[in-house]
């Protein structure tokens, strides 16, 4: 099945559009914002306008064929109006409608599934929120998407759109696509993954996962991630009982046994994540990093000894390995350091070095250079306090300076989220480099 | 991250042995017929033979080495010792005639309704550490091959490690790894390396089994294998295989 016209359409239609709050109403005004309103077409029978829009009486009337249509109707409505879109050579759907499997009406689910293989119709959904695509400036989906589009190289698919919701509102996640996938009748999670791994705008794919239905296809999709060196993280319910339950009653999804799952993301190299956050701090790590360690092993280093002894407990506590630094680094920071500080990994290297950015960043490149060191994670927060600008900025240009010269990965931690004082933290500067990744907040950041 | 870093696709067996379950009546082959199964396959398994006359016991009770064991040998008795169905250590003719005929009779009196093949007799194998090799089905992603320290390790803290079949010999060798037990494997305290390369071999012969008969096969127990010096191999001391028919 080709996803091509679905999940990159050059025209849309709207089939229902609507002034009524809900998934319609929302997916009308998501649409208006895309910069190619000339190939977006609402359809009401009885409307003249929708939100100042033209309305069309039927997909026949449109003055072009469209690639990708959405069905905002219910359920009893949803097969006519497909037909009605192959007929009029629209060969891609979206459907929201709910009270399918999930319901226990499994033969309305598999009356749709032949309807959409007979109109060679890739079909989304059902009971799915639809998708967005920064890649394309396209936003046909369900619900509110009220910030400004943030392109990027991840790629959600997820079987709940709110979680699709969620991660959208995180600052510094930057998408390709965002797929609410829903029940998964026709195209399925496996289907989304085949296509993405060939997509290049998306560097790294995030899975929220409730179930797999196609084993064979699934095994196939991710051997082809795994040499493509495409990483995929994914967080799968189903590790409890309860878990499992509720992945049923959602979207249908059965899932076999938790563990044989773990030890299938062992064989193809996926990273399967216990929580959202750590699926937020995965994905966002795999898409910031120009490249990984080539060894597994870090260096931790901090201004202040607490927060390295709690990077030195969650390290350890996570199997991560801080090396002991070469003789060479040793005598480097012997040099570079105050006489007080005792250099060790992780390293407190004192708070003196966080008012001199050169001489902070020349810390950091040595570390950088010690062959035992895979990558290096440093320690920065950012607090609302306007006397600590005189620490804040010498270290974020440190940090940018040392990961310009891309010697190995380097990753800042940041122990608190701190956003009580937005306008300080938006005059703040954060390091913004291509190579230098913002982990946030507190210890999870050092889940890695 | 850690694993992720780790990870070469060069090392891995890119693939699954995805089920297509057949058939529908659950069998189980009695240990004796699950070690010839075995064999058939490939497996070394250790010199045994199922004794069901005076005549045959007569003959064996020559031809076998001292210590031996004998075991009840039935489908239908999967749990031996519970029905008194296992002798050790057996050090004579005597010593074996004696158990045989109670193993017979224990098997009578708690188990009267078994199909009883006879009383298998083998050598006693020596004694190695004690660890399991198993398989399970999962409905969609088919034989996982198991491996775990035996007793207490595998009863009471569940260190298993569980991985998708087929298997390579590095793979199986990262999953023994795996293990929290694994110094029991390594050696501590001055204790001997176990032969770790043998125990990876079985896993892969257990596994390419397990590929081989994905669609009837629905479970199937090692326990215990005895693992040896580094260099001394490894014996399965017990066996049993559940298929579909």
């Amino acid at each position: 099945m080709n996803l091509k016209k679905l999940l990159s359409p050059k025209s849309i239609a709207v089939i229902g559009a609507s002034e009524k709050p809900g998934f319609g109403l929302s997916t009308c005004k998501n649409l208006l914002r895309s910069s190619r309103q000339e190939h977006i077409y609402f359809i009401h029978p009885k409307r003249e306008a929708v939100l100042g829009k033209k309305c069309y009486k039927s997909i026949s009337e449109l003055p072009e064929q469209v690639d990708m249509c959405i069905v905002l109707l219910n359920k009893s409505l949803v097969i006519p109006t497909l037909e009605e879109a192959a007929a009029n050579g629209c060969h891609a759907a979206i459907v929201y409608a709910s009270g399918y499997g999930e319901t226990g009406d499994k033969a309305a689910e598999q009356e749709l599934r032949e309807t959409a293989k007979r109109l060679d119709m890739a079909v989304m959904g059902v009971n799915c929120a639809g998708y967005i695509s920064n890649n394309d400036d396209l936003f046909p989906f369900g619900m509110i998407v009220n910030r400004d589009a943030r392109p990027g190289n991840i790629a959600i698919i997820s079987q709940s759109g709110k979680i699709c919701l969620n991660m959208m509102q995180v600052d510094y996640m930057n998408f390709s696509y965002l797929i609410s996938a829903g029940n998964c009748s026709c195209i399925l999670i496996e289907d989304y993954i085949d296509y993405l791994i060939d997509d290049p705008g998306t560097k790294v794919i995030g899975l929220y996962l409730e179930g797999v239905k196609s084993p064979e296809k699934f095994t196939d999709v991710l051997r082809r991630a795994a040499l493509k060196r495409k990483p995929i993280v994914i967080l799968k319910v189903g590790r409890s009982a309860a878990g499992s339950r509720v992945a049923s009653s959602h979207t249908g999804s059965l899932s076999g046994s938790d563990k044989a799952f773990d030890a299938l993301c062992k064989k193809f190299g996926i990273v399967r994540v216990d929580d959202i956050e750590e699926l937020v701090q995965m994905c966002h790590m795999l898409s910031v990093l120009p490249e990984l360690p080539k060894i597994p092993t870090i260096s931790a280093m901090c201004l202040s000894g607490g927060e390295t002894g709690v990077c030195a407990d969650v390290g350890a506590a996570e199997g991560l390995e801080y090396p002991a630094f070469s003789d060479e680094t040793m005598k480097k920071l012997t040099e570079l350091l105050p006489d007080y500080a005792s250099p060790a990994n992780p390293l407190d290297m004192t708070a003196t070095l966080s008012h001199d950015g050169p001489k902070y960043a020349e810390v950091i490149k040595a570390i950088m250079r010690d062959p035992n060191v895979g990558m290096v994670l440093c320690g920065q927060t950012i607090l609302p306090h306007q006397n600590l600008t005189d620490v804040i900025y010498p270290m974020s240009d440190g940090m940018v300076m040392a990961a310009n010269e891309r010697i190995k990965p380097i990753a800042v931690m940041n122990f608190f989220n701190c956003d009580r004082d937005s306008a300080y933290a938006a005059s703040s500067k954060p390091p913004e480099s291509p190579s230098c990744l913002r982990l946030a907040p507190a210890s999870s950041s050092c889940d890695i | 991250m850690k694993k992720l870093v780790e990870y070469h696709t060069e090392e891995r067996t890119l693939e699954l042995a995805i089920p297509q379950p057949k058939g529908s009546e659950k069998i189980a082959l009695s240990e004796y017929e699950s070690k010839m199964e075995l064999q058939r396959f490939g497996v070394r398994v250790p010199f045994s033979e199922v004794v069901s006359s005076e005549e045959q016991l007569d003959r064996v009770v020559k031809e076998v080495s001292y210590p031996c064991v004998a075991k009840i040998e039935s489908a239908d008795i999967l749990h031996k010792s519970d029905v008194g169905g296992v002798k050790l250590n057996l050090r004579s003719e005597t010593e074996l005639r004696a158990a045989y005929a109670e193993v017979l009779k224990n098997a009578e009196e708690k188990a009267p309704e078994a199909k009883v093949n006879g009383v298998l007799i083998q050598p006693m194998l020596p004694k190695g550490v004690e660890v399991i090799v198993g398989v399970n089905i999962d409905p969609q992603f088919g034989p996982m091959i198991l491996c775990g320290l035996g007793g207490v390790f595998v009863e009471v803290f569940k260190d298993v490690a569980l991985y998708p079949a087929p298997l390579s010999k590095g793979e199986a060798l990262e999953m023994i790894r795996s293990l929290k037990g694994f110094k029991m494997l390594s050696g501590y305290r001055g204790s001997a390396k176990c032969d770790i390369d043998a125990l990876a071999e079985l896993m892969v012969q257990i596994a390419d089994y397990a590929v081989a008969n994905k669609d009837t096969l629905c479970e199937m127990d090692l326990n215990p294998v005895f693992v040896y010096e580094e260099g001394k191999g490894v014996d399965m001391a017990d066996a049993v295989i559940i298929k579909r028919k």
